[in-house]
């Protein structure tokens, strides 16, 4: 994966008529000098990258990037691009000056850059960054490479990782998410057990490490397995349901019948899961190591998944702690947050609480992520429908 | 960068047969990958790139203005034929290696914007719109352009922003950082319009950037995404 001993070798892409219009349109909103410039520039950086992975045949979605909005992209200097259930990546350009550009502007240096500045608003929510290099006498746009981060605001350019690493990192991301069409099929990863699994360990059972890899689910990609999967719910309904619903069900209860988000309170009164989300098809719970100082503590993440007649999934998902203890942390916060880093929804565990619930629904499709966090530790489980 | 093989009249025959057997070898790899999409991205993406820095791609030689258009749209049918017909004829490797099949399309392409520049020309000419001189008016060198409504749409949403900050209309751009009556939500927002990044914005008010900047996430992002909304944005 790291390459920072070898320069990596650009790919140039062609700076199309089109895209040159389109970036010229969408910076003619604008007086100040400065901000038509960021604009135009940041616009045509998101077309060649886009037209690169359309080249490769990854999807995207112009229209779910602030680039594309005409209000955002005022006020912020974004290039970023969503890549279909992936998320967001960053498409930073720079300048290709040439020395001899016509109007004597011979002093402007022919030095490339050496580094890439990356401003705060870009850098939030994305799953990386490449650097564009813009060279508008030459009509080409080069993509320099890639980084997986960029912490420190800057990018150096010697430093860039290849656009092999770009595709290999995408898939690490796809591969990270629980594809939950997956569980309808009745295949699991082995860190998502049944509820008894994680409430009643066996005795050499420990908490296990939450940076998981996650067996690769890439058949999906091209959406087949969704229409097979479907069919075989019905079938296997009975069974699951009797497998993970036991009569004497541990009391971890989804809780909230209607309502889209419910906390529970300090309550003798749980009902179990079978009665509070009859309809679940599949439920598993992954245990999650918060790595706490004073001793590790360990909160069990329990997923419910219901499918709905419209091809929608119903997902709740329900936090509780995890083996000896009775209640949650404090201020342990649950979101749930959008493909595009949104944050669409979220609760935070008061004094003695029990546990916290989201519930919500999920489209064919799309993916959503399910983030803990506490003080300065976040973890971030991902799922795709 | 790292060297690469230069293909153009100098180049050595045996480096150019070496290049022209990669070449194969990948599209083999490529067709054959049909299980991991991620696997077969990462093998075209050495295609492209070594067919891209080949220097055998043919050139804009007569240096016509849609030569970058007409060599993407090659690039998306490469890629869409490459290994079966979907957009057009599939690529027979019998028949000739990979960039010669890339350039003899790529060619006709080319001719194919020349007549529908060319026939845009005609049109324009038949409505007899000449200067003076006798040139027409409106003759273009480039492919006829999209339509400029959305232009025109940017710039009457700009207007309207702008009035909203300047006039702030129900006071909601009054909220300020707490102790700094002076930098306002309707004063970060006039900054940032103008293109300035928050560590400028940070450093002309002597506060710090991250202060300023969850400021503005927190509270002028919601009343710019409130007002976005009655917009219809």
């Amino acid at each position: 994966m790291n390459n920072t001993n070898t320069e990596t070798e650009s790919l140039p892409m062609p700076i199309t008529q089109k895209a040159i219009h389109l970036a010229s349109q969408f910076a003619s909103q604008h007086q100040h000098p400065q901000k038509v410039e960021q604009i135009y520039i940041n616009t045509l950086a998101v077309l060649v990258v886009g037209d690169y992975l359309k080249l490769l045949g990854i999807e995207i979605d112009l229209d779910r990037g602030d680039s594309w909005n005409p209000v955002t992209r005022l006020f912020e200097n974004v290039a970023d691009l969503y890549i279909k259930g992936l998320g967001k990546i960053e498409c930073r350009p720079i300048r290709r000056v040439h020395q001899n550009a016509e109007n004597g502007k011979q002093n402007l240096s022919d030095n490339p850059p050496e580094t890439c500045p990356v401003p705060l608003e870009a850098r939030e929510e994305r799953i990386g960054y490449i650097v564009v290099e813009i060279d508008e006498d030459e009509k080409v746009a080069r993509l320099l490479g890639f980084s997986p981060t960029a912490d420190s605001g800057e990018l150096v350019l010697k430093e860039l990782h290849s656009l092999d690493d770009f595709l290999v990192n995408l898939e690490h991301f796809f591969d990270a998410k629980v594809d939950l069409n997956q569980w309808f099929l009745n295949v699991f990863n082995s860190d998502w057990q049944p509820f008894d699994a994680v409430f009643n360990p066996q005795p050499q059972t420990s908490p296990r490490e939450i940076e998981n890899p996650i067996s690769s689910n890439l058949g999906n990609w091209f959406k087949n397995i969704v229409e097979t999967g479907w069919q075989k719910i019905e079938q296997g309904k009975k069974s699951l349901e009797d497998a993970i619903f036991p009569d004497k069900n541990p009391d971890f209860a989804f809780r909230g019948g209607g309502s889209s988000r419910s906390e529970s309170p300090l309550s003798g009164g749980q009902t179990t899961i079978r009665q509070t989300f009859p309809e679940a098809d599949v439920t598993r719970a992954k245990l999650i190591d918060l790595g706490m100082r004073l001793g590790r503590t360990t909160v069990a993440l329990l997923v419910a998944i219901a499918q709905q007649s419209d091809r929608t999934v119903r997902v709740h998902a329900q936090l509780h702690p995890a083996i000896g203890e009775l209640y949650l942390p404090r201020n342990l916060k649950l979101s749930l947050i959008s493909d595009a880093g949104k944050i669409l929804d979220e609760l935070e565990s008061t004094v003695q609480q029990q546990c916290i619930s989201l519930e919500f629904e999920v489209e064919p499709g799309e993916s959503f992520s399910i983030r803990l966090a506490i003080d300065d530790l976040s973890i971030t489980e991902n799922f795709m429908v | 960068m790292r060297p690469h093989l230069t293909m153009n009249d100098k180049s050595n025959p045996s480096d150019r047969q070496l290049l022209y057997r990669e070449l194969d070898s990948l599209v083999t790899q490529i067709c054959q990958e049909s299980s991991n999409p991620w696997k077969r991205a990462r093998l075209l993406n050495q295609l492209v790139t070594k067919m891209k820095n080949s220097g055998s791609i043919w050139s804009n030689k007569d240096n016509v203005p849609y030569y970058e258009d007409a060599l993407q749209e090659q690039w998306e049918f490469f890629s869409n034929n490459l290994c079966e017909a979907r957009t057009g004829t599939q690529y027979d490797r019998d028949r000739s290696n990979v960039i010669t099949w890339f350039n003899n399309y790529f060619k006709w392409r080319l001719q194919n914007c020349a007549s529908r520049v060319n026939r845009e020309n005609n049109r324009r000419d038949d409505r007899e719109q000449f200067y003076e001189d006798g040139t027409a008016i409106d003759r273009i060198d480039t492919l006829p352009a999209e339509d400029e409504t959305h232009a025109v749409e940017c710039i009457q949403l700009l207007e309207e922003i702008q009035s909203w900050i300047e006039t702030n209309p129900d006071g909601v751009l009054n909220e300020c950082i707490r102790g700094r009556k002076d930098i306002t939500c309707q004063v970060i927002l006039r900054s940032k319009l103008s293109g300035k990044d928050f560590t400028t914005i940070a450093a002309e008010f002597g506060c710090a950037y991250h202060t300023i900047y969850s400021f503005y996430r927190k509270k002028c992002q919601p009343h710019l995404q409130k007002f976005r909304e009655r917009l219809g944005y």
